[in-house]
């Protein structure tokens, strides 16, 4: 972490706007208007303050795909990227109207013939259209998605750090595990060796549970402390840079390794190998899916846990089961499909 | 030590640990009874702080980007006291349920089309024909599905209607409120011995949030900011309106001797926040001016704590805080002089904002509400002085409920 407060690099955020642009094309839109968070670092490329959990919808920033202005919703100008000049922002409001005011003046918001929003309240809704009285207010997040997927290599780089951030969170907690320590402590262990690392904005703040011995799946007992031989597993997730990085090691209390423990990781070891292994161009989750299933075995969790890509940002490709039909994993240039290891009883070889 | 605010009029008992059950009947009591006000027979919740308050789920919060992804989505009708709680999976699942068994529904993705559908065919059986629904946000895959989600038309939107209900806090809910200030007030304790030069600012978010989560917070709510204030307006970072700036990110910066901080943070204990927020001098060396910052300070909440109760309005309490400035604005023109908090950190009413005097004037304070006071003061070369104090509306003044000395400008 640095000193200062500084954009995303020229390159990262060239390479992440022209993606974007793209898609507007491809869909269409001649403005986009976005209020979360995780977009608006994608096309800004603007350290924003971090808050958890979801925030409502709101116009934070605009994207004009004609001239590829962006307007930012934006009090101060500290680590803003040179090209979002000081008259392309705009200051913290709490009535919408001034936003409202602020949209009307935009250029390209009078003639717009279609506008995507990356999520909509009934009263945005209903207000956006005296912003934009020409323009059909249709989803946006769709091409958002779309220009997120496929990484940039410069992404990709961006990724490591936020992984190190994790994985040293993990490091600490593992280090004070012992019988008598709660879970809270533990979680407050990751965190607070992740804040040390440089990252005081996690992506996940559940860090550290002890598995239950009678059921699979279930936290042995609500804010449990770790007993003798039990199995904790930590969950790290650090948001560095605007991109997670998440990291998920079950350790035993004690470090002491039995027999069952042993086969357990194994087991384990050898699914996620299997999983990596099928993660290739082309291959759909449904195929990821029955890998999973070939290798689990009725003791494993769902297939739910199976991802298809390592994060970007903090949004997450489908998935199966509920959530989304079958996908194709596709890759392009950087492209890294991944599995994340923080579900489940296991214990990745460490290197 | 010295209590940094003393109750006015009656106090108001507000119960050590909360009563878990009583809480969830009073507020979805409260929440059934706003939605008859409103005329919605069914609210769709998706946004965290609403589902927290119409379910009594509490969870480690996720950062914005997932949280769209794996949310808890509640579902309340107004003939059930018993709120649906879809709940995402997303590490041990906890044994105990704020909801019946057969109101615990799985996980529910609504950033996809077949996640919708999904729902859609769930809401089918829930919701009435012809009822009317009203809903905190749409997701893209919800608006392309709408017609399927909202078989009786286009919804309304819910948050007017969970903020009519949350105005008001239950004496559980006021417990949970005060626990979490009293774990960020702990946590502060040795975030603020640990102050000196050469200490960075993010050393002291580490020493906050794991001091935080060991004193049993659920989730931190904030980046935590320890803000190096400028030496002059004219030094500070450009902003829109030419005022100070603030929040600006914690770094690694080291703190010098001498760097006033202005302080903000915010935890959550199962689901309701904390907001805490102070001034600091690294070093503890104050100037007489930096002094009389905080005298002045001290005077103007006072001022506004004098007209402070229910009845009152936020136009009330604006004025009286102006005139004890000198006729200014005691807050930044993209702030305000206070705020409500809940289950979010900054809830209604708002005083002070471009949402206009004469809304200030309408909005009138119940009794039972709880209001953030955070007036600053500036004058360059001292840093300025911000601090926040949290109140409970009472029927004749408030009862406080923060608790932290001032050190080092006061006692």
């Amino acid at each position: 972490m640095a000193t200062e407060v500084s954009p995303d690099a020229p390159t990262l955020r060239a390479g992440r706007r022209e993606r974007a642009l793209a898609q507007m094309d491809a869909y269409d839109l001649d403005i986009l208007v976005l209020g979360r968070q995780a977009n608006i670092r994608y096309v800004t490329g603007a350290p924003q303050l971090w808050i958890a959990g979801t925030r409502p919808f709101g116009p934070m920033c605009v994207v004009v795909r004609a001239t590829g202005d962006i307007y930012l919703n934006s009090t101060a100008d500290e680590g803003m990227p040179e090209e979002i000049g000081h008259d392309h922002l705009y200051g913290l409001a709490w009535n919408p109207m001034t936003l409202i005011e602020v949209l009307k003046n935009i250029d390209g918001a009078a003639t717009a013939r279609r506008v995507g929003t990356d999520a909509i309240t009934p009263t945005f809704a209903a207000l956006l259209p005296t912003a934009f009285p020409r323009a059909e207010l249709v989803d946006g997040e769709l091409a958002m998605r779309a220009a997120r997927r496929i990484k940039t290599p410069d992404e990709i780089a961006a990724m490591g750090p936020a992984l190190r951030v994790a994985e040293n969170g993990i490091a600490a907690a593992v280090s004070e595990l012992q019988p008598g320590l709660s879970e809270q402590t533990l979680a407050g262990a990751v965190l607070e060796a992740m804040a040390a690392g440089g990252v005081s904005t996690p992506a996940t703040q559940d860090a550290a549970w002890v598995t239950s011995r009678a059921h699979p799946w279930r936290r042995a007992h609500p804010n449990g402390k770790v007993r003798e031989g039990d199995l904790v597993a930590f969950a790290a997730g650090a948001l560095a840079g605007g991109y997670v990085g998440e990291v998920g090691r079950t350790w035993p209390a004690r470090n002491r390794r039995d027999d069952s423990t042993r086969k357990l990781y194994r087991r384990s070891n050898t699914l996620y190998d299997q999983l990596i292994a099928a993660c290739r161009p082309g291959t759909s989750t449904g195929e990821l899916l029955a890998a999973y299933r070939a290798r689990a075995g009725s003791g494993f969790r769902s297939a739910r846990c199976v991802r298809n890509a390592l994060d970007c940002g903090p949004t997450r490709l489908p998935r199966g089961r509920n959530g989304a039909g079958d996908h194709r994993l596709r890759v392009a240039r950087g492209r890294r499909g991944g599995i994340s290891p923080r579900h489940g009883p296991h214990h990745r070889r460490r290197r | 030590m010295t209590h940094s605010l003393t109750a006015r009029g009656s106090v108001i008992d507000i119960p050590d640990e909360p009563d878990w059950a009583r809480m969830r009947s009073e507020t979805g009591a409260r929440l059934r009874s706003a939605m008859a006000d409103h005329g919605v027979d069914a609210l769709i919740l998706l946004m965290n702080g609403h589902v927290v308050y119409a379910t009594g789920a509490s969870w480690p919060l996720l950062d914005a980007g997932l949280s769209h992804v794996e949310r808890p989505v509640a579902v309340v009708l107004a003939d059930d006291e018993h709120p649906h709680l879809f709940m995402p999976f997303r590490s041990g699942a906890s044994t105990e349920s704020p909801v019946p068994d057969d109101h615990l529904h799985g996980p529910i993705y609504l950033e996809f089309d077949q996640g919708v559908e999904h729902f859609a065919r769930i809401l089918a059986e829930l919701i009435p024909p012809g009822a009317n629904v009203a809903v905190d946000e749409l997701t893209g895959a919800m608006r392309r599905t709408a017609p399927k989600l909202f078989l009786s038309g286009a919804p309304s939107d819910a948050a007017i209607v969970v903020g009519a209900a949350q105005l008001v806090k239950t004496q559980d809910e006021l417990s949970c409120i005060r626990k979490a200030c009293q774990i960020t007030e702990e946590a502060i304790v040795d975030v603020q011995k640990a102050l000196a030069p050469g200490v960075r600012q993010i050393d002291l978010s580490a020493a906050f949030v794991r001091r935080a989560f060991e004193l049993g917070a659920t989730a931190n709510m904030l980046e935590a900011i320890w803000q190096v204030m400028p030496s002059s307006r004219e030094a500070g970072v450009w902003t829109t309106h030419g005022d100070l700036a603030l929040p600006l990110l914690t770094t690694d910066r080291e703190l010098a001797a001498g760097d006033v901080l202005w302080t903000d943070q915010s935890i959550t204990y199962a689901g309701y926040c904390s907001d805490f927020g102070r001034t600091w001098v690294v070093g503890d060396q104050l100037s007489p001016r930096q002094r009389d910052q905080f005298v002045q300070w001290r005077a103007i909440l006072d001022a506004t704590l004098a007209v402070t109760t229910a009845g009152a309005t936020s136009g009330d309490l604006a004025r009286a805080t102006i005139a004890a400035y000198g006729g200014r604005k005691p807050w930044l023109p993209h702030f305000y002089l206070g705020h409500g908090i809940g289950t979010y950190p900054a809830e209604a009413p708002m005083i002070g904002t471009d949402l206009g005097e004469e809304f200030d004037d309408n909005f009138v304070f119940p009794a039972g509400m709880v209001l953030v006071l955070e007036p600053v003061v500036w004058e360059d070369g001292t840093g300025g002085y911000r601090s926040e104090e949290i109140v409970v509306i009472t029927e004749d003044g408030f009862t406080p409920i923060t608790d932290y000395p001032y050190s080092p400008y006061g006692d």
